[in-house]
């Protein structure tokens, strides 16, 4: 397992990434922006990032395993 | 859980909460499907699922009438194949009393930290203040899991890099209606976003999201306009809607912040959860990360005391 110092600035940097972008989404208000990003969403549904964004939320963005090997009970 | 999975490791642990009870408004009901394999490797599942809950099999993002995605938790590896919509305080107050079995546990409610007591560079203990008065806990380890306005943060000085998210969440419960279903859903138009987050069996929680600091206009145009806003945005709520939220007051503003600290390791201290990253809410992913973030710490601390103890060995 990696030291906790190492784990959490990725992780959470991932989770920053997803966030800015629901940002942007959220702030489109322009309606020349708005008709062009319809016209282009099912080009946008189909590219890595959408997917990244679909299984980092699945599956989170780090595996973790509980070391139970310490418990006394 | 971190408190939990130390005193079952034989760690010596004193929990303060500041609350006297735990039976408050908390907004984060969503826990990843990871989580359970978390909460099954400590053999706790099962009595976990014995609290009310609900399974979310799908997490829809909707724009402009069409899929943006979906999340399919349900097509993931089972038995790990579902989210859960549980609320905090029944959760907390189970592992608390799971914790309490342990002779090395102890429990402190309604007691705030107050001080960080320091040696050097070193934390080595805190303050705290109860109804029964002022208390001194000397400990290897201070960690600060109070959440996003964290008392343990700000008495250690350390400081937050918050990240610029001009919104704010405006949410209020609705009762469901029976032939409806409310997924999971956030679902974006030109007027907005609305999102659905199912709250136990016959409640789902409603959220608008506004610009930053605008819900006083929001207001000052009536609760009429809000609800026509929704409406048209999601006409389903025709029905329900305007019979059932008829005043402000029904409603909350959740001040969204996004950010991390900028350090979260001192000797003797440890931020974990909120206190550290905060996480916006719409990923669902603040729970699961705190409860990441305690299975991790769980790991480092124990490898911290294992390497303690050998250097006083060899001494």
């Amino acid at each position: 397992m990696k030291s906790y110092e190492s784990y959490r600035k990725p992780a959470v940097g991932e989770i920053q990434k997803i966030q800015a972008m629901q940002a942007r989404l959220i702030a489109m208000k322009n309606p020349l922006l708005l008709g062009l990003r319809r016209t282009i969403a099912p080009v946008v549904r189909q590219t890595p990032l959408i997917g990244m964004m679909r299984d980092k939320i699945a599956m989170g963005v780090q595996e973790v395993e509980v070391n139970t090997s310490y418990f006394k009970l | 859980m971190l408190s939990y999975l130390l005193a079952r490791s034989g760690v010596g642990i004193a929990l303060l909460e500041r609350h006297q009870d735990l039976d408050r408004e908390f907004r984060g009901y969503f826990f990843q499907p990871l989580v359970l394999k978390l909460f099954d490797q400590i053999g706790l599942l099962d009595k976990i699922l014995q609290i009310p809950h609900q399974h979310v099999d799908v997490f829809k993002f909707v724009d402009h009438g069409k899929m943006l995605f979906e999340v399919r938790f349900d097509e993931l590896d089972p038995p790990y194949n579902y989210g859960l919509n549980m609320p905090q305080p029944p959760l907390l107050e189970f592992f608390i009393r799971e914790a309490s079995q342990f002779p090395n546990f102890t429990y402190f409610g309604g007691t705030t930290a107050k001080e960080l007591m320091k040696q050097d560079n070193s934390v080595i203990g805190l303050k705290a203040r109860s109804a029964e008065g002022e208390i001194e806990l000397r400990s290897r380890l201070v960690v600060g899991a109070d959440g996003r306005y964290s008392t343990i943060r700000k008495l250690a000085d350390m400081s937050q890099t918050m990240d610029k998210f001009e919104f704010d969440f405006v949410w209020f419960d609705m009762p469901k209606r029976l032939e409806k279903d409310y997924p999971l859903q956030i679902k974006i138009e030109d007027r907005g976003m609305l999102i659905y987050i199912p709250k136990g069996e016959d409640l789902v929680q409603v959220g608008w999201v506004i610009r930053k600091k605008t819900y006083p206009e929001l207001v000052k145009k009536g609760i009429d306009d809000f609800i026509r806003t929704l409406i048209a945005v999601e006409p389903d709520l025709q029905d329900a809607l305007p019979q059932y939220l008829t005043s402000f007051k029904q409603c909350s503003v959740l001040d969204i912040q996004v950010g991390m600290t900028d350090e979260w390791v001192k000797d003797g201290l440890l931020l974990i959860g909120d206190a550290a990253h905060i996480a916006s809410p719409f990923s669902g992913q603040g729970n699961s990360l705190a409860i990441q973030d305690a299975v991790v710490a769980h790991d480092a601390i124990m490898k911290a005391i294992a390497s303690l103890a050998r250097c006083k060995s060899r001494r």
